[in-house]
């Protein structure tokens, strides 16, 4: 008997051991937009704010991993190890895959996956099997969102930031064509109609010179880049789209391929980037219409389209100044969504996520709520002045 | 719970999921019903406007399995004076598009004359907007063949808001192609002529009438069907029967004097 107490004794004290060492994780995912964002505020919540950063599919030259599509970071929260796990695979996406993971798996990189990396992982990089995420990243409520209902939990209990996006065009180089310098604002009705299928350019430049063709490039029904854009436009976030790849690999080659993607698109808004960046479409023989050269424009988050021609929207340039003030309305009020029955855990780091957000954004890629002059009472509304 | 109910669930949940997934598929024809006083609009897919409408067929397709007399009835209180469209096509780039639009056939006539006037050309790009419109409709409430569904009339992806011109913005059909697809029952029975265009590179090419729909409703079950416009009329029928017996007869002859 002494034998066995002893032996129930030292299997306790091995259990309670065990769970003073436990490893906590957090599995995020979500809009690829917001990425850059949440990454600080991620990083934030570490003790010392230095947690190790595993990173994968990240933009060249990232040396922190803020642009990946796949983030892990691994360290302590108030002196208990956590891993937080992140893959941006678009707001729709990430809803979808809260609300619904059977159906929409999503696999995050594995504990000893490591490095900063251009690449997407391999096979060994990431868990074995799927998890389902605990907290969602969205660029718009759920209510307006493919996947409404059964309602998630709100962290912070509404936005926790405003999400700018832009369009841009696709990059030529010098010498440019007439056409290409023309072409730098968007009007919603010009929008709608390229949204609806190639345009003559002269319906945006208004120079009847500019006969070539102008292609809308853009992302998934996942995204929520996405749904701001057909929102703000006025096209109809739930009516499909003619949309065009630049490059039909996702692994964004450096060739000119156009081809139609109709209702689909690109996944992230990292590689809507990286094709829009593929220059010489200005002196390509149109594969569609014929004729010398074809334009392309796109629609993505200001972090991603960071190095791209932007265009006006309605005459007025991206600026956190003209989005604060209701000048410009291409934005999106980011929602912080947590699975049903999240775990306390996941539930107190989210809360905490939630309120730390605000006080980390940049107020380029991510503007603090506290500091808008304007709102959109809905996620559809147009801006309104406070 | 087994194995065999839980294998069962997962795959009744993933059809779930497909189906919600599901968009318009190019060229599928869909059909609205619709008034401006009803709550509610009836839209139906039809399928591919080729093999399952029967567009450049030669015999009479029956469809009358798609619809239903008793939703007919419950919404509209009957045919008479509800609004009847079918519209689609394809948006690709090119020679590949294509525009299906109705247009009310004022007299039955013969099925190779149109009983309508033939609508004006839509060029490309009004196109597209036009049948993008029609695939929000289908990507909502019937985006697969056979598929049918009772959306609100006011709904924002309603065939009323998307396709007939009540709201008055763009991003609808009618205003968006300039072309009114919708024409209203005047009793039991509705015959609705179908125009196709097709496009050469960015032209259009202009409508060519295709052949006519009906829809019957004075019997205890909805008839509806799609006449092509080769379907041999009743007088060809006569004298392709008369020939044959000519060619039989001839055959009898011939071969009597072999023997």
């Amino acid at each position: 008997m002494k034998i066995q107490t002893s032996l129930i004794a030292a299997a306790l004290g091995l259990g309670f051991v065990s769970l003073a060492g436990a490893q906590n994780y957090v599995y995020m995912t979500g809009s690829t937009a917001f990425r850059n964002s949440v990454f600080t505020a991620i990083k934030a919540q570490f003790d010392g704010g230095n947690p190790t950063v595993a990173a994968f599919n990240a933009k060249s030259g990232d040396v922190d991993g803020h642009s990946a599509k796949y983030m892990k970071f691994t360290g302590q929260i108030g002196g208990v190890d956590y891993i937080v796990k992140c893959v941006w695979s678009g707001s729709e996406g990430g809803i979808a895959a809260t609300v619904n993971p059977g159906a929409n798996p999503v696999t995050f990189l594995s504990d000893s996956a490591s490095g900063i990396n251009t690449t997407d992982p391999g096979a060994g990089d990431l868990d074995a099997s799927p998890t389902p995420p605990d907290i969602a990243m969205a660029d718009t409520s759920q209510a307006v969102s493919l996947t409404p209902t059964p309602a998630l939990g709100v962290a912070g209990g509404g936005p926790v930031g405003i999400i700018p996006f832009t369009w841009a065009k696709n990059a030529q180089t010098a010498p440019f064509s007439s056409t290409y310098n023309n072409l730098t604002n968007l009007t919603h009705s010009q929008i709608r109609k390229v949204l609806s299928g190639p345009q003559v350019a002269a319906l945006i430049t208004g120079d009847p010179a500019d006969t070539s063709y102008v292609y809308a490039v853009g992302r998934k029904n996942t995204s929520g880049t996405r749904v701001n854009c057909l929102a703000d436009c006025g096209y109809g976030i739930k009516k499909p789209v003619d949309q065009w790849w630049i490059d039909t690999d996702e692994a964004h080659s450096s060739a000119l391929n156009l081809t139609e993607a109709f209702d689909d698109g690109y996944e992230s808004g990292g590689t809507v980037a990286k094709v829009l960046a593929i220059t010489g479409s200005q002196s390509q023989t149109d594969p569609v219409f014929g004729g010398t050269g074809w334009y392309a424009i796109g629609y993505l988050g200001v972090g991603d389209a960071a190095g791209l021609p932007w265009l006006t929207l309605n005459g007025v340039p991206e600026s956190t100044a003209a989005i604060r003030e209701g000048q410009y309305s291409y934005w999106g009020r980011e929602h912080e969504l947590t699975k049903i029955g999240i775990g306390s855990i996941q539930n107190t780091f989210a809360n905490n996520l939630a309120a730390s957000i605000p006080g980390t954004l940049d107020n380029v890629t991510g503007i603090d709520i506290a500091t808008m002059h304007a709102e959109k009472t809905s996620d559809v509304a147009d801006p309104s002045h406070l | 719970m087994n194995k065999f109910t839980k294998t069962a669930l997962l795959v009744a949940g993933a059809a779930l999921v497909t189906q919600a997934a599901q968009a318009y598929t190019a060229n599928d024809l869909i059909l609205g019903l619709r008034t401006d006083t009803a709550s509610d609009d009836y839209v139906i897919n039809l399928g591919n406007a080729a093999s399952s409408v029967g567009v450049g067929g030669s015999s009479v397709m029956n469809l009358s399995s798609m619809i239903d007399i008793t939703t007919i009835n419950s919404l509209f209180g009957g045919l008479n004076g509800v609004q009847m469209g079918v519209v689609g096509g394809n948006p690709a780039a090119g020679s590949s598009k294509e525009l299906y639009v109705t247009s009310l056939r004022l007299s039955l006539g013969t099925p190779s004359v149109a009983g309508s006037t033939t609508p004006a050309t839509v060029n490309a790009s009004p196109a597209n907007s036009g049948i993008l419109d029609v695939g929000g409709v289908a990507n909502n409430y019937a985006p697969s063949a056979g598929s049918s569904a009772t959306p609100a009339r006011t709904d924002q992806y309603s065939f009323s808001t998307l396709v007939s011109p009540g709201t008055g913005f763009s991003g609808q059909f009618i205003n968006d192609t300039g072309v009114d697809p919708l024409g209203t029952a005047s009793g039991n029975v509705l015959y609705e002529d179908l125009y196709q265009e097709t496009f050469s590179g960015a032209t259009a090419q202009g409508f060519q009438y295709m052949g006519y729909f009906t829809l019957d409703t004075s019997g205890a079950s909805a008839v509806l069907s799609f006449t092509p416009n080769a379907v041999p009329e009743p007088a060809t029928f006569s004298l392709m029967g008369g020939a044959a017996l000519l060619l039989l007869s001839l055959r009898r002859k011939f071969s009597r004097q072999q023997l």
